[in-house]
């Protein structure tokens, strides 16, 4: 209980006390951007989504749970969040293993021209999203595009393949550029992980002549737990939230074949054709929040776990 | 370090002291504005638009208003359609809106007025200038509200419709003339056949699939050529006055599009591109035809620098007799804002615009007048845009509206925002194209169905409320598809 009330104890010495006074007259700018731009925003999203509101004028149609309520019911946010299931479990399995085997070959201190390998695989992170999907759409495309031209003309195809005009094949498509995208950043989070690693376990193993594969089964790995949890938690959490790349290269379709639910929140607050409905749009970001928050507070429980498991190796 | 401890707090207070400073000026500024007598010094009104095919033109006409009016300047930023909604809604929320503003579907008109953010502008019109316009362009709801004009036609309301874009050269290369352009869906198969023939990768008709709004419009219009009672614009039949989007129309035209793309005459690009990308391979010689809006050829030609085209009106089942129902619904308007500080100014452009925007969007070939003697005085060097401006004018047919007939129609109308499905036709189009909806018809009745409840749910909302409404308000037993409309046939239903 002292020690609670200790922490709150104005400093006694002047000096100190204006140091405080200055370190908050500092972070104050930055809070207040927090306040405004991200406490705020939540904040009121949850209040509209008890509206029927345009975003014209004022929240005049207080209408209770009724946006949830139609939301649950909605065939097509079920199948928005199925597709952001499917593209998640699809982009991390994909992602997971194949980043973590490049990144031992280039963790090796034996491989060359390793710079240049982490540079090239980190090109498309630093690439704008909405232009890769542009792009894409015009390599995936079905007429004088590059991937059915050259199909054909290695003659494993006889006839273009319609990549995303085929609700299964755009959303292949769209799974193999967003884990394209997200590859060099997976590799450079696997990189820090094993370089982080202490040397004299190596070390050890090597004078007990432990082969590379067992080095890598018995000590590399059961070590790297605790971060392949923490990676494991980014890459779902960022797969869950794709958006630029689906509206750009896809649009959701065809007929919402690869519609997630950021884009499906999108389309009903912003929509341009229509007439925006921010309430409903709200109370659609918050049911999205929510089920990301569970899925995400699971995997850092086991991530915990893992990290205090991890720590007695 | 007490003289450091001193310097600490005098900066602090200096910074106190400069911020007061600033805010101080701020508010000066704003005084000062206020004072500005309007007419006499410098005045700047804002007008924000979402049409980028109109920015050259009104630049120009901007530019000529203010050499005649020096102490008047309009600004005019650029801003992208897509974002003009958004764009509007934070200059509500934040009550500033600009002097003069473009509609958008978002808020309607309606929604605008009994929110107090516009005002009416009567005073505009000089005598007897209200009836130059084309009948039906004061229509309560669109334009009007309780008699008072709140909306400025950009465009001639009696736009878009929907045609067929032909590239001469392709035709040439196929061994084709005009001659040959289809007139029927028969036509277009025989002729397809022969285009086909000619290039391994040309085709006969490419369409944006992915602009869904566009294939709802021409999905529509022809479908009129097969039942005419149910108006491209909505879907909606005006003698049984329910949503109709299973009818023969719809579905037969679908079908025939799905057709075109198993007999390989659609260019298989269509299903993942957008009404721009598809103009685009249109120019590049890809497709013979592009069904497009009237809008289109300027688009080409602007744009795309491509002058070797057509306009034809759109092929339909037997080649049959199409329209597009003008129903006072002009969808491109100007509205003036309540809070206008300049509206004498206001005025004055707004007569200007009437006078030399109008016959400016002739001449750059961007789109008709609401003027029609302006149509027809205005000499225009540009045989696309006039042969388009001349199907357009055949196309469109004055029909009737529910607005016209009972007032509270209006409030119906605002209920529905928001209410109907968020399916559309062009995306039953894609689905079916793309292969995910066997059965059409179903799916078009499932939309029907979404669109009747969400109306008469409406209805009874607006009943509840003390104004009343019945479903047959909606329908027209005294209209003849495909005839004029002219405003006594109303009258007649009263009887």
């Amino acid at each position: 209980m002292q020690r609670t009330i200790s922490r709150f104890v104005w400093p006694a010495s002047r000096r100190t006390r204006i140091r405080y006074l200055w370190a908050y007259a500092l972070i104050g700018p930055q809070l207040l951007f927090f306040l405004a731009f991200t406490v705020y925003p939540i904040v009121m999203s949850y209040v509209y989504s008890f509206y029927e509101w345009s975003g014209f004028g004022p929240l005049e149609q207080f209408i209770g749970w009724d946006n949830f309520a139609k939301l649950v019911q909605e065939q097509a946010f079920w199948n928005a969040f199925r597709n952001s299931l499917i593209y998640m479990a699809a982009t991390t399995l994909i992602l997971m293993p194949s980043t973590l085997i490049l990144a031992l070959m280039l963790n090796r201190a034996l491989f060359k021209g390793k710079v240049f390998y982490r540079t090239l695989y980190f090109l498309p992170v630093v690439t704008t999203t909405s232009t890769i999907g542009i792009v894409m759409k015009f390599i995936f495309g079905n007429e004088n595009a590059l991937v059915n031209e050259v199909l054909l003309g290695i003659g494993l195809i006889s006839k273009p393949i319609p990549w995303l005009g085929q609700a299964d094949t755009a959303m292949l498509v769209l799974i193999v550029i967003g884990a394209w995208k997200f590859y060099g950043m997976m590799l450079v989070y696997w990189l820090a992980g094993l370089q982080s690693l202490p040397k004299e376990v190596f070390e050890a193993a090597r004078t007990d002549g432990a082969n590379p594969l067992q080095t890598l089964r018995f000590i590399t790995l059961p070590l790297l737990m605790p971060v392949a949890a923490v990676i494991l938690l980014l890459t779902v959490v960022n797969s869950m939230h794709v958006f630029d790349l689906v509206k750009t290269l896809t649009g959701g379709g065809p007929f919402y074949a690869t519609e997630t639910v950021d884009l499906y929140i999108y389309n009903y607050a912003f929509s341009t054709s229509g007439f925006p409905q921010i309430g409903y749009a709200s109370a659609a970001g918050i049911v999205f929040g929510v089920a990301i928050f569970i899925l995400t507070g699971c995997l850092g429980l086991w991530a915990k776990r893992l990290q205090q498991t991890g720590g007695k190796h | 370090m007490k003289r450091m401890r001193k310097r600490g707090y005098i900066s602090i207070l200096l910074l106190l002291a400069a911020g007061t400073a600033l805010s101080g000026c701020s508010q000066s500024s704003g005084n000062g504005e206020e004072q500005t007598a309007p007419g006499q010094e410098k005045v700047t009104i804002k007008f924000w638009h979402r049409w980028p095919e109109s920015q050259q033109a009104l630049e120009q006409a901007i530019k000529e208003f203010s050499e005649k009016y020096p102490n008047i300047q309009v600004e005019l930023p650029s801003i992208a359609s897509a974002q003009y909604p958004t764009q509007l809604q934070a200059a509500v929320a934040s009550n500033d809106l600009p002097d003069i503003f473009a509609n958008t579907n978002a808020v309607p008109l309606d929604q605008l007025n009994r929110l107090g953010l516009i005002r009416d502008i009567d005073d505009v019109f000089k005598e007897g200038q209200k009836d130059k316009f084309y009948e039906g362009t004061w229509t309560e709801g669109f334009t009007t509200l309780d008699g008072k004009v709140y909306a400025l036609p950009h465009f001639t309301p009696r736009r878009y419709a929907h045609v067929l874009y032909y590239n001469k050269n392709v035709l040439k290369n196929a061994g084709l003339t005009e001659n040959d352009v289809p007139k029927s869906w028969d036509d277009l198969l025989k002729v397809g056949a022969k285009i086909k023939q000619s290039g391994s990768d040309v085709y006969p008709l490419i369409l944006g699939i992915k602009t869904d709004w566009l294939s709802n419009g021409y999905l529509g219009q022809m479908g009129t050529a097969i039942k005419p009672e149910v108006v491209p614009n909505d879907g909606f039949n005006l003698k049984t006055g329910q949503y109709e989007f299973d009818s023969p129309g719809y579905v037969e035209s679908i079908e025939f599009i799905k057709k075109l793309q198993d007999e390989k005459l659609l260019h298989p690009n269509s299903l993942v591109i957008d009404y721009r990308e598809a103009s685009s391979l249109f120019a590049g010689g890809k497709a013979a035809f592009v069904i497009d809006g009237t809008f289109l050829s300027s688009e080409l030609q602007q744009n795309n620098k491509f002058n070797d085209f057509g306009v034809a009106p759109l092929p339909t089942k037997d080649g049959k007799p199409q329209y597009y129902a003008f129903q006072g619904e002009t969808k491109a308007t100007l509205h003036v804002s309540k809070n206008t500080k300049h509206y004498e100014e206001v005025k004055l452009f707004l007569q200007f615009y009437m006078d030399r925007y109008y016959t400016k969007q002739l001449e750059l070939g961007i789109e008709g007048s609401p003027i029609i003697e302006q149509n027809k005085t205005v000499k225009v060097d540009n045989p696309p845009f006039v042969e388009a401006q001349k199907i357009q004018d055949q196309t469109f047919v004055l029909s009737p509206h529910p607005y016209t007939r009972n007032r509270a129609a209006v409030q119906v109308n605002t209920e529905l925002n928001g209410k109907k499905p968020k399916e559309t036709v062009g995306k039953i189009l894609e689905g079916y194209l793309a292969g995910q909806i066997k059965d059409v018809k179903a799916q078009l009745s499932l939309l029907s169905s979404g669109y009747n409840k969400a109306l008469q749910e409406s209805i009874d909302k607006v009943n509840k409320a003390g104004t009343p409404i019945q479903l047959t308000d909606y329908q027209f037993p005294n209209w003849v598809p495909l005839q004029p409309y002219a405003t006594d046939k109303y009258g007649e239903l009263k009887k």
